[in-house]
C-alpha cells in the first residue's frame, strides 16, 4: 500500500519517546485532530503543522495510518456487496404499486386541499366584511 | 409510452449483469451516454427507461443504503422509497451533476429520514459485508487479501459507529458527495458535517489501524 509507513518504523519501541511536537508547539493530541481534518484533501498543512510532522515521528506514523484509511475507505465503492437477487423486482413491483398511483390519487388530493384551501380564504374574507360592518353599525 | 432504443438495452444490461458488483461505477465509466440517453427518455416520462435506469444502478444504491443504515430490511426500504422519489423528482433532475450523485443525495436523504423515523440504531447480526469477490484475479493474491481484510475490517468498523457518524464518513469518504450535499441531505450545518466526519475517521482510525500502543477495540 502506498504512503504506509515501512515497519521499521511503526514498531520502533522509542516511538513514544520521542519528543513530540518541540518545534512547532502543537501537541499531538491536538494534531491528531489534523491529521483526521486533512487525510482526506480537503485542505494542506499550514507552515505550524508542516512543522510539527518534521519533528514528530509519531504524528508522521498517523498521518500515514490516516493515508491507508482514506485509500481504503475510498475503495470500498468498488467492492461488491452481497444483494438480494430479488431486489430488482421488489422495486419494480413498488414502483408499479406505488409511482403511477400517486398519479392518479396524489393529484386530485392536491386540488382537495387547494380548493379547501380557497373556499376558507373566502369565508375568512366574508366573515371580516362583516365583522367591520357590525363595527361600523354599531358606532 | 416510447420505446427505450434497443442499442441502449443491450449496452446498459451487458454493465448491469456484468461480473462487478456496483452497477454505477462500472455503467457511467463505460457508457454515460447510455445512461443520459436512459435519464432523459425517463424524465420524458418513459416508465421502461426508469425501470432500466433502476436496473442499472439498484445494486451500488442498494449497497450505499446498506453501509448508511447498518441492515438489509432497512435497506431493502430505503431504496424502494429512493427510486420511488427519484421517479417522482426526476424531471427535476437538471443533469449538470452525474446521475450516480444525485440518487445517492437521494438515498442519503431517505435513509435520515427512515431511521429517524425508527427512532432507533438497528444492528443485525447480519454482516454487510460477508463475502468480498475478487473479480480480478490477475492482482496479487497477498495484496489482495490484505486489501480484502482491511475492507472488512472497515465495513464492520464503519457498521459500529453511530448513525450520525456513520452517515457523514460513508457519504464523503465512500461515495465522494461534498460536505454541502452531506450537510443538506442530513438536515444539519456544513460545520456540524465536518466535525462529524473528522470524529468518524478518528474512531475509525483508531479501531482498524491503531498505533502501536493504541488498544485495538475487539
Ligand atoms: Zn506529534
Amino acid at each position: 500500500m502506498t504512503g504506509e509507513t515501512p515497519s521499521s518504523v511503526t514498531s520502533s519501541p522509542d516511538m513514544a519517546q520521542i519528543p513530540a511536537g518541540a518545534v512547532s508547539g502543537l501537541d499531538c493530541a491536538a494534531f491528531s485532530d489534523v491529521l483526521a481534518e486533512t487525510a482526506g484533501g480537503d485542505r494542506s498543512h499550514n507552515s505550524h503543522e508542516v512543522a510539527h510532522l518534521e519533528s514528530c515521528l509519531r504524528c508522521r506514523v498517523e498521518q500515514s495510518r490516516y493515508r491507508r484509511l482514506i485509500q481504503a475507505l475510498n475503495s470500498l465503492q468498488e467492492a461488491p456487496l452481497p444483494t438480494d437477487p430479488r431486489l430488482e423486482s421488489q422495486i419494480l413491483m413498488y414502483l408499479d404499486r406505488y409511482a403511477d398511483r400517486w398519479a392518479w390519487d396524489a393529484k386530485p388530493r392536491l386540488a382537495a386541499k387547494v380548493a379547501a384551501g380557497a373556499a376558507a380564504a373566502a369565508g375568512l374574507i366574508a366573515f371580516t366584511a362583516r365583522q367591520r360592518r357590525i363595527a361600523k353599525l354599531a358606532s | 409510452m416510447t420505446a427505450v432504443p434497443r442499442r441502449i438495452l443491450r449496452v446498459v444490461d451487458s454493465g448491469a449483469t456484468g461480473a462487478a458488483g456496483n452497477g454505477i461505477a462500472r455503467s457511467e465509466s463505460q457508457s454515460v451516454t447510455d445512461l443520459t440517453r436512459l435519464v432523459e427518455l425517463a424524465k420524458s416520462g418513459d416508465r421502461e427507461a426508469f425501470d432500466q435506469l433502476v436496473r442499472v444502478t439498484h445494486k451500488d444504491a442498494y449497497a450505499l443504503a446498506l453501509r448508511l443504515t447498518g441492515n438489509s430490511e432497512d435497506a431493502r426500504d430505503v431504496v424502494q422509497d429512493s427510486y420511488l422519489r427519484a421517479y417522482r423528482g426526476i424531471d427535476r433532475f437538471r443533469g449538470d451533476a452525474q446521475f450516480s450523485t444525485w440518487l445517492y443525495r437521494i438515498v442519503a436523504n431517505c435513509s435520515t429520514t427512515h431511521l429517524s423515523r425508527r427512532g432507533r440504531q438497528r444492528h443485525d447480526t447480519l454482516s454487510i459485508h460477508t463475502e468480498v469477490i475478487d473479480n480480478k484475479p490477475e492482482h496479487d493474491p497477498v495484496m489482495q487479501g490484505d486489501r480484502a481484510d482491511l475492507r472488512r475490517r472497515l465495513d464492520d468498523a464503519i457498521r459500529e459507529l453511530p448513525e450520525r457518524l456513520r452517515s457523514v464518513v460513508v457519504l464523503r469518504d465512500v461515495y465522494d458527495l461534498s460536505h454541502e450535499a452531506i450537510a443538506e441531505e442530513l438536515g444539519i450545518s456544513v460545520t456540524a458535517a465536518k466535525v462529524r466526519l473528522h470524529r468518524a475517521r478518528r474512531r475509525l482510525r483508531e479501531q482498524v489501524l491503531p498505533l502501536p500502543g493504541e488498544q485495538q477495540q475487539s
